[in-house]
């Protein structure tokens, strides 16, 4: 697979002494989705500014599409599309100007102009809003609108910091499918605090804490680095019945509004419990994620602090 | 160049929200001040002249220095630099077009006031006339592109950018004749580059040089080349500013 982008030993010293990066290495391949995860304070966004040319790393070296983007800035404009973390606008300009802009920055003119416009508004459900100044827009139709500005401007990648934060439910799902579709064309490298949005659109993840790279696969290969319990969530038709049932297996478990929450050791366990709850008294909801992703990235950020 | 047009436009239509500001302190004010000098009935045709051009340099030195150069102080801030950095345009072009863009702003009352002294001058010598007001403007921008750059901290900015508009002015024959003046003040104005930027315009319309022209134009070129040479070196290695304080 072609490189887009090599990220090899960075590192970021900030002058108050500060390591935000410390030899950091990451790949992004061609029509790959990477992930940056992380706690706050890790230093996801200053990895991504460093590849934006914004801040200069203090070691270490980023190649886009072969070229050193410090040697070469130019090609950060012609390549990178990027969504900003904090929801930045233009007061005085509208949402078709914003993104009409990034098109005219590429040289777009006239009617491809106005076709492709159309089309990126279309695609993030911005028809509504297409005249309304910045001032007017919600964080959520900012950041929208951002990704918009990122389409329009990316060529071979997309680096977008945070891009379902602040939209709803609805919009996040479509912008989730968006992303996925745009697979084909373009990589994209995602910093995300969202670990729906990482487990369900990456490829491969990378875990930063503390400016380093602790782990990195793909979300599977992550949640399988560690043994834990099992954890799982559920409800029953008959919940005395069930707590008999869990009374008499000598299970700990946990009961608040109906809902039982227990661990297991294995994974056959608790599938096993779950069918014998479910014969005896009916299991009317359920949340179960063995190995737990969640559980797992926790576990590693706890451990990578000792 | 298309890069550069699209900037100006953009810039143009960022400015909207704050036309009523733009109105005031580019239009109102500068044809009030304007106004007041023409109906003023002590002065003579030659003193209206002498005052108009000291009138159009101070306006363009409150126009680049407080606007211009607070808007390169405010694109270096972490917000602004980040929300550029989504379009496929660079900082130097970015500078470039934000330099014209106050140069279009400037342009109007620039014209109308310099047509008004041209009309009414009995003598003018083209040349040196057009050479001297493009050499302020160019002289001017590159202040004001430096002082955007030198200055990290906008909200000390905000301030010092006033100060130094006001000294400027103040220490300079805008309003007042430098003949008057004792040695000592002459020697402290003859440091100032504004006041060669007004030798340079005046003494194509027939006024007295303060000082030799050629010494005024040598002395703007030699701090144009100075902050050319920093303008340059810091315009291409614009990166987040880590530290303001």
């Amino acid at each position: 697979m072609d490189k887009v982008l090599d990220v090899v030993n960075v590192t970021k010293i900030y002058p108050n002494g500060k390591k935000a990066n410390a030899g950091i290495n990451l790949e992004v391949y061609k029509g790959e989705i990477i992930g940056l995860i992380g706690p706050n304070g890790a230093g996801k966004t200053t990895l991504l500014r460093q590849i934006l040319g914004l801040l200069k790393p203090t070691e270490g070296s980023i190649t886009l599409l072969g070229k050193d983007i410090v040697k070469d800035p130019s090609i950060i404009k012609q390549e990178v599309g990027f969504e900003p973390q904090y929801p930045l606008y233009f007061p005085s300009l509208t949402v078709e100007e914003s993104i009409g802009f990034a098109l005219k920055f590429k040289g777009y003119k006239g009617e491809p102009l106005s076709k492709k416009l159309s089309q990126i508004i279309e695609l993030l459900n911005l028809g509504k809003v297409r005249n309304y100044y910045g001032y007017q827009l919600s964080p959520g139709l900012i950041k929208l609108q951002l990704l918009g500005v990122a389409l329009a401007q990316s060529g071979s990648i997309l680096v977008l910091d945070e891009p379902t934060s602040m939209i709803d439910i609805i919009n996040k799902n479509h912008i989730w499918q968006v992303l996925a579709d745009f697979k084909a064309e373009k990589s994209l490298l995602i910093a995300s605090h969202d670990m729906n949005e990482v487990k369900r659109l990456c490829d491969r993840i990378y875990l930063i804490v503390d400016g380093k790279v602790i782990a990195e696969g793909s979300p599977e290969q992550i949640s399988g680095l560690l043994k834990l319990p099992c954890k799982f969530s559920f409800s029953t038709s008959d919940s005395d019945q069930t707590e008999k049932l869990l009374t008499q297996k000598q299970l700990e478990y946990a009961l608040e509004n109906g809902i039982f929450d227990l661990s297991v050791v294995e994974l056959s366990l608790g599938i096993d419990l779950i069918k014998e709850i479910n014969d005896q008294t009916g299991i009317t909801y359920i949340h179960f994620e063995a190995p737990s992703f969640d559980e797992t990235i926790m576990k590693l950020v706890e451990n990578s602090h000792e | 160049m298309s890069k550069i047009s699209t900037a100006i436009e953009m810039e143009f239509k960022s400015l909207r929200i704050y036309w009523l500001q733009l109105l005031i302190v580019v239009f109102v004010m500068p044809f009030s001040y304007a106004f007041i000098i023409l109906i003023s009935g002590n002065l003579q045709g030659a003193s209206v002249n002498y005052l108009l051009s000291g009138y159009i340099i101070s306006t363009i030195i409150s126009t680049f220095i407080n606007m211009l150069g607070m808007r390169i102080t405010n694109m270096r801030q972490q917000e602004v630099l980040e929300l550029y950095s989504t379009y496929a345009i660079s900082f130097p072009t970015i500078v470039i077009s934000e330099c014209l863009a106050y140069v279009l702003i400037t342009l109007p009352i620039v014209l109308i006031v310099l047509g008004y002294i041209v009309a009414t001058s009995q003598v003018i010598n083209w040349l040196l006339l057009i050479c001297g007001a493009l050499l302020t403007i160019v002289f001017l921008l590159l202040i004001s592109v430096y002082l955007g750059l030198a200055m990290k901290n906008m909200f000390i900015a905000n301030g010092l950018f006033q100060v130094i508009t006001w000294v400027l002015i103040l220490l300079a024959p805008i309003y007042y004749n430098f003949e008057t003046l004792n040695p000592v003040f002459k020697g402290i104005l003859l440091i100032n580059p504004v006041t060669h930027l007004l030798n340079m315009v005046r003494v194509p319309l027939g006024f007295l040089p303060s000082v030799n022209l050629a010494y005024s134009f040598g002395y703007i070129v030699l701090l144009s080349i100075f902050a050319f040479v920093y303008v340059s070196k810091r315009i291409n290695s614009t990166h987040i500013l880590e530290k303001i304080f």
